[in-house]
Order: structure tokens, then C-alpha cells, then sequence
């Protein structure tokens, strides 16, 4: 049976506003929850953390040693690794160097890539 | 002696009355020889192989004669006097062959939210989270869905056909068989899920070709080059967060969409939790790959030659590439809006992305920025929209089956 043209355009109409207006409700719940979250990590960013100013301002051996202590701490390890790589180019040429300062590259002030992330993007999505 | 040669000849006799050899008409050998195509397709062009090739070969079994692996007449759900009675599934474990059985997952609607679960465990929402604005993309990518449903109107289909024609631009294979299969149950009409799945399928492997000459087409060179802003992070609490949300919202929004909705944010759920290592690993390789198989050879016996010779299915077939083109420039123009509304912040192209589609859609969706820049990575821009389609679609399908069935 053939349908009627009110039917159908009724059933546009219906089938547009639903679809908008359950994914819109979908982008303000969302978009509350991301306000939240980054309010959040900001409170938390803006405190100061004793343990991670301890591992950035320590000179490189003493950081070494640091890496012993169990931390559950996500960041404060990658930060521990890194200086760890870098007490190893000190222990190769004789002289000591000093991590004064860790940032990422991510961060909404340095958008930019660099050239060699963006030789690694280019590869990872060459083949798409 | 002469005995011995008359039990010889009536036995070869016998064998060829019952060999397939003997019922074989020309429209068997046509969808035969289809099959065979789509085996090409699938395996040579891999043309989508996980799916074409199981329904292809579900094609090839059910047009060989005598095959008795499925029975069309056991789903009517018709009783003698032709009047709908729904389908016995008494009969059809008594009587059926392999395919009916399994052919049961489809029909009463469980493969499609299984396949939705290992798909929602696999998925990574994090670049929707980040940038909730490319809902609105998957949104209007939509409209590839109810355009097409008003074509499908003018070419003379009920609201059951054209619903499930319709349903065919939101390129998305699982959607568009629990739709089609919802919608046509008791519905006289020469079209049938398994024409849809072809089609779906079909298209979706096709979606880099049909997608980039209407991408050039609705967008200009400088809009093409935009540079979009890198997503921020999202936390593992919002990871958590959003299934259960999405869940909530939709499923008392649209309660239709919900075993589409529910089953892929139950297996989004379980990945982003954490907590849940070996079932998520299962619901994304061995479940999905089982159903796979079940809904593709099951779906592929479904096209027997009185559903694909005949007027309806090239009327789908040209339905269907009108519904990826429609879906794709809704999305399109929907992004050169955003674009403007943002003053140039967001890339028209991501807007394609929203047919769902993946990650084809949003892999053509990087391919097409990057002929233009190659330095300009849209892909993680273009997910954003790609897997709000998959939400969109099961929303667009929820709201089908309300508005159709009543």
C-alpha cells in the first residue's frame, strides 16, 4: 500500500527533530561533564606536589636512586624514567645534568607539532 | 544379467530425479553466478570480506537446488488461509535445516545487538568525548536515512520497505538487518533482509569511492585545508561515565533504539572499565567473529533468486547509493555550517564521517584533507563524528521502528 505524502514528510520531520534532539542532549550532558572534569584537573594541577618538585629539582643521581622507591604515581615514574635516561647519557661523557623541568607537548598553549611528530602522524596515517 | 542392469538404470535414474543437476533452472545459475561475484569482490577487492564473504557464500547454498539448509516458508509466519500468525519456531527447530537455526538469531533480533556489543567494546569514544559538537555531525549525517525514505515513497514502496531501504544510509550492516528484519516480518513485499544486507554491505565497502567526489564537490579548496585544534584529553572517569550515560539518555529518549544503544555501551562498558580484561576480549574477537559468521551465512541464504530478479531490488540498489550520497552531503554541508558557526575552527570534511561507516568513513575523511594538506591529520578529528553515527543510526533506527509500527 502506497503511503501518503503527509505520512511521509511527517515521518521526516519526526525522525530529524528526535535524532537532534537525543544526540543535542547527548552534547550538553557531555559537554557539563568535560567543564567538570577539566575544573577538576586544574584544581588539581594548581596544587603543589611536594613528591614531583622533589624528583624534577634533584640532580641526576639522586634521581636514579629515587627510582627505587615504589610510586604509584603515574607521572612522577614517566618523570623518574626520563631522568634516569638522561643520569645514563651522564654517566657516558663524565659530566652531570640537571632535569629542571618536564612539559607536555599536548597542552592547549603549544598546539603546534613538532617536525618530528608530525613525520610520526604522517606515517601512522598514511595508510588511510 | 538384464536384472542387474534395470536396478543400474533406475538407480541412475533415481540419482538424477533427486540431483541438483535436474532442478537447476536459469535463475538459479544467475544467482550463482552472483555469488560468485560477491566472492570476488570479497576476496580479491576485499570488498568488506568479514561479511560479503559469508553472505556470498549463504547466497551460493541457498540457490544450489535440494540444498535443504533454508526454508524461506518456515518465516512467513502465514497459516494455510494466508492470514499472519507470527513464525512457529517449533517448526522451524523440527523441520529446519542448519541455516533456519541459525537464521533464528537474525529473526528474532539477536545477532545485531551481539555484533553492537563486540563493536561497542572495540570502539574508542574518547575523540566524541573531547569534542561533543560532532554529535551534531552524526546527527545530520542522518539524513541520508530519511531522504531516502521520501525516495523510497516516490518509487512506490509501503512504510515497511521503505523504512528498510531508508535504513540502508545509515551505513551501518547490523543496523540495517535488525531494522529490515523488525520492519518487514508479516509484510507481503519483494524485498527481504537479506537484500538490504547486500546492499548495506556492499555500499559500505564502496564508501571510498562514493564519498570523495561529493567531499570536493560541497566544499571549497581553503575549506578542505582547515587546521583543526588537537582534541584535549579525557579522563578514564568520563571513559566510564559516557556508556552509562548514553545508555540512560537514549534509552528513555527512544526505548526502541535501546537493544541497538544498550548492547553497544554495555561493551564500550566493559572495555573502559578496566575490570572486566577477559570478557572484553572475548566480546571483541570470539563472540563477534561467531556471530559474524552466523549472521552473515544466515543472512546471505536469505537472497534467493525470486528476492534478487526482480524490479524491487535494482530500485534498492539505486536507493541504497542514494541514501550513502545523501548521508554523506547532509553530513558535509552540516560541518560547512559548524564551520562557519565556529569561524573556520571546524573542517567540513569530518562531517562525511558521520554515515558511521567504521573507520572507513573517517579514513576518507584524513585521505581527502590530506590531498589537500599533507600535514593536516583529520582522522582523529573525523572519529569524533564517525562513531556519534553509530549512535545517530541507532537512534534513526529506533525511531523507524516507533514511528512504522506505531
Amino acid at each position: 500500500m502506497q503511503m501518503e505524502w503527509t505520512y511521509v514528510i511527517a515521518v521526516v520531520i519526526t525522525g530529524f527533530t528526535v535524532v537532534f534532539l537525543a544526540l543535542i542532549l547527548l552534547v550538553l550532558f557531555i559537554s557539563v561533564m568535560g567543564k567538570f572534569f577539566d575544573k577538576k584537573k586544574q584544581e588539581n594541577s594548581s596544587k603543589p606536589n611536594d613528591d614531583e618538585t622533589k624528583v624534577v629539582k634533584t640532580q641526576v643521581p639522586t634521581v636514579v636512586e629515587n627510582i627505587v622507591v615504589e610510586d604509584t604515581d603515574e607521572e612522577n615514574t614517566i618523570i623518574a624514567v626520563i631522568s634516569a635516561a638522561v643520569a645514563m647519557l651522564g654517566f657516558k661523557d663524565g659530566k652531570q645534568y640537571q632535569l629542571k623541568s618536564v612539559k607536555p607537548i599536548n597542552s592547549v598553549k603549544t598546539r603546534k607539532r613538532s617536525a618530528w611528530a608530525n613525520a610520526n602522524a604522517q606515517e601512522n596515517t598514511n595508510p588511510f | 544379467m538384464s536384472e542387474v542392469l534395470k536396478i543400474f538404470t533406475e538407480t541412475l535414474k533415481d540419482l538424477w530425479m533427486t540431483s541438483g543437476l535436474n532442478a537447476l533452472d536459469y535463475k538459479d545459475i544467475i544467482m550463482i553466478l552472483i555469488s560468485f561475484l560477491f566472492m570476488y569482490l570479497a576476496i580479491v577487492k576485499q570488498f568488506e570480506p568479514l561479511l560479503l564473504l559469508p553472505i556470498s557464500f549463504g547466497m551460493l547454498l541457498t540457490n544450489l537446488p535440494f540444498s535443504e539448509m533454508y526454508h524461506p516458508d518456515l518465516f512467513t509466519g502465514l497459516n494455510a488461509a494466508n492470514e499472519y500468525v507470527g513464525v512457529n519456531y517449533g517448526d522451524v527447530l523440527h523441520d529446519g535445516g542448519i541455516i533456519d537455526i541459525l537464521y533464528m538469531g537474525v529473526k528474532l533480533q539477536i545477532f545485531p545487538p551481539l555484533i553492537f556489543l563486540g563493536i561497542g567494546a572495540m570502539t574508542d569514544f574518547a575523540p566524541l568525548i573531547a569534542n561533543p559538537k560532532s554529535f551534531l555531525l552524526g546527527a545530520a549525517a542522518q539524513g541520508g536515512i530519511f531522504f531516502t525514505f521520501i525516495g523510497a515513497a516516490a518509487l512506490g514502496f509501503n512504510a515497511a520497505e521503505a523504512g528498510s531501504i531508508a535504513i540502508i544510509g545509515g551505513a551501518d550492516g547490523p543496523t540495517a538487518i535488525f531494522v529490515s528484519t523488525k520492519l518487514l516480518s508479516g509484510v507481503k513485499s519483494d524485498i527481504n533482509t537479506g537484500t538490504i544486507a547486500l546492499a548495506a554491505y556492499t555500499y559500505m565497502a564502496l564508501v571510498p569511492i562514493i564519498q570523495p567526489p561529493i567531499m570536493k564537490a560541497l566544499t571549497t579548496k581553503k575549506e578542505r585545508s582547515i587546521v583543526m585544534q588537537q582534541l584535549r584529553p579525557v579522563t578514564k572517569t568520563e571513559k566510564v561515565i559516557f556508556p552509562i550515560a548514553v545508555t540512560v539518555i537514549i534509552a528513555l529518549l527512544v526505548p526502541s533504539a535501546t537493544p541497538l544503544v544498550g548492547m553497544l555501551m554495555f561493551g564500550n562498558l566493559l572495555k573502559e572499565s578496566g575490570v572486566c580484561e577477559r570478557i572484553t576480549k572475548t566480546a571483541q574477537n570470539e563472540l563477534m567473529n561467531i556471530i559474524t559468521i552466523f549472521l552473515g551465512i544466515s543472512v546471505g541464504a536469505t537472497t534467493t533468486s525470486d528476492k534478487i530478479i526482480n524490479p524491487a531490488f535494482l530500485k534498492v540498489i539505486v536507493l541504497g547509493v542514494l541514501a550513502f550520497a545523501l548521508g554523506t552531503a547532509s553530513g558535509v554541508l552540516f560541518g560547512k555550517l559548524m564551520c562557519k558557526a565556529t569561524n573556520g575552527k571546524v573542517n567540513p570534511l569530518i562531517g562525511s564521517a558521520g554515515v558511521s561507516a567504521v573507520p572507513m568513513a573517517a579514513r576518507v575523511s584524513q585521505k581527502v584533507g590530506a590531498q589537500e594538506d599533507p600535514t593536516n591529520f583529520l582522522l582523529m578529528h573525523a572519529m569524533g563524528p564517525n562513531v556519534a553515527g553509530v549512535i545517530g543510526s541507532a537512534v534513526a533506527a529506533g525511531v523507524l521502528l516507533s514511528v512504522v509500527l506505531g
